[in-house]
């Protein structure tokens, strides 16, 4: 009963199995795959193969049904087929739409490439407008930097010409002072005041050597006080000794000035020289002896060139106070005797200014027989007698 | 077609890249240029 059984159920199990579906083929399940990974391009893809999506549907349908069928080998080939319509489908969208990204990304690259160009060309041209201007402000720095340094360079020769200016104005004005106390120095030798202001002059000698030495050693400040003491003391020896030269070169002058009169008296025609002196006062004496006629105060004829010639005396030396006195010989009463002795001298002092005399100067006066010429004994003595002198009076 | 179009791809990158890059340098010379013109001397 039990083995009955059993059997029973082998064999039931037997025709289970032989009725059952077969497992579905790989053909059909890579088909399946396939359409399912592709599902959002299929519709698209069937569009532009229209007849392979067809072929691809009905394939894998009759595979599908032979699979069912148990009719494997038939369904694995249709399914292959329907596959391979698939696979062709797909590849044919695919293709067109790299063909499309191909011909859009060369539209892209043109572009691009376009735009790359441009840019390349405007950078080019502002690199180029950089370069000029890094350039031109790099010229100006230099430019700057090279005032700036000149500009300092300027500045320190300006110090160094301004010092060396100064310098040289402070050795220009020692030099002044200098030349100014040396001037002071030869103004006091012109009144020897060496010999009439020996000590003054002295130290403005001394202060002078100072101030030269100084000089020579650039110490200007020193040399300027130097000078100006030397032309101090110069000044005060000048002021000392000038009124002491000046009398003494008076003196000489007058001396020099008596020693010519006295030379050139003797030299007029007709004429005695003589110095008388009378205490501090010298006198030089001229006379003009025969210049009258006996008691005639008319002045004699033949005498002209000796007037002419004490005319041109006096003219010489217009200075002296000149005395003109006129005498007689001792004959006859001293009134008379006075009186025409008076007017010979008033005869030669017309005598004198119609020669062009200037006669503020002469004293006329008469002393009759005062003083005589030469011995009144004899007539040629009285003749002698009877004359004028003309007496230049100095010290 | 896939290679031609990864290399079209590749050289459309390598313009694009150009491009940023000289994009980059142009903008960065303008301002340089800008600051120079700004900090010149007159």
């Amino acid at each position: 009963m039990k083995l009955r059984i059993s059997t029973v159920v082998v064999v039931a199990g037997a025709i289970a199995l032989a009725c059952a579906t077969p497992p579905k083929p790989r053909e059909l399940e890579a088909f399946d795959t396939l359409r399912k990974a592709n599902e959002a391009t299929l519709p698209e893809a069937g569009k532009r193969s229209p007849d392979l999506a067809a072929e691809a549907d009905r394939r894998s349908a009759t595979a599908r049904d032979e699979w069912q069928s148990n009719d494997l080998a038939e369904s694995r080939r249709d399914a292959l087929i329907a596959l391979i319509k698939l696979k062709s489908e797909l590849a044919i969208y695919e293709q067109e739409q790299l063909k499309t990204r191909l011909q859009t990304l060369s539209g892209q690259q043109a572009q691009a490439e376009e735009e790359s160009a441009g840019l390349s060309k405007d950078l080019a041209s502002e690199q180029e407008k950089l370069a000029l201007l890094q350039k031109y402000v790099d010229a100006r720095k230099t430019a700057d930097a090279d005032k700036q340094r000149l500009s300092q360079e300027m500045t320190s020769e300006q110090q160094k010409a301004q010092a060396e200016q100064q310098r040289l104005s402070q050795e220009l004005v020692s030099e002044q002072k200098i030349a100014i106390a040396q001037l002071a120095l030869r103004t006091a030798d012109t009144v020897e005041a060496s010999k009439y202001a020996g000590a003054e002059y002295a130290a403005a000698g001394d202060m002078l050597a100072s101030a030269t030495a100084e000089l020579k050693q650039n110490d200007y400040p020193a040399a300027q006080a130097s000078a100006e003491v030397a032309k101090k003391n110069a000044d005060r020896a000048t002021e000392i000794a000038k009124p002491l030269y000046e009398q003494a070169a008076q003196s000489n002058e007058n001396k020099a000035r008596n020693e010519a009169l006295a030379r050139d008296a003797p030299a007029i025609t007709g004429v005695k020289v003589r110095i008388d002196p009378r205490g501090d006062l010298q006198r030089l004496v001229i006379v003009i002896p025969e210049l009258f006629k006996k008691r005639d105060p008319n002045i004699a004829p033949g005498h002209d060139g000796t007037l002419d010639g004490v005319a041109e005396l006096l003219k010489k030396y217009p200075s002296y106070p000149v005395q003109v006195i006129g005498y007689t010989d001792n004959h006859g009463k001293s009134t008379e005797l006075i009186a025409i002795s008076a007017a010979r001298a008033q005869a030669v002092y017309s005598a004198l200014a119609e020669r062009g005399v200037e006669v503020k100067r002469l004293m006329v006066s008469g002393l009759g027989g005062e003083d005589p010429f030469v011995d009144n004994r004899s007539a040629a003595g009285r003749a002698k007698n009877n004359r004028v002198e003309i007496v230049f009076m100095y010290h | 077609l896939r290679a031609q179009v990864q290399k079209r791809e590749a050289a459309l990158q390598d313009v694009r890249a150009k491009i940023a890059h000289t994009r980059k340098a142009l903008q960065e010379t303008v301002a340089k240029k800008k600051a120079l013109e700004g900090s010149s001397p007159q």
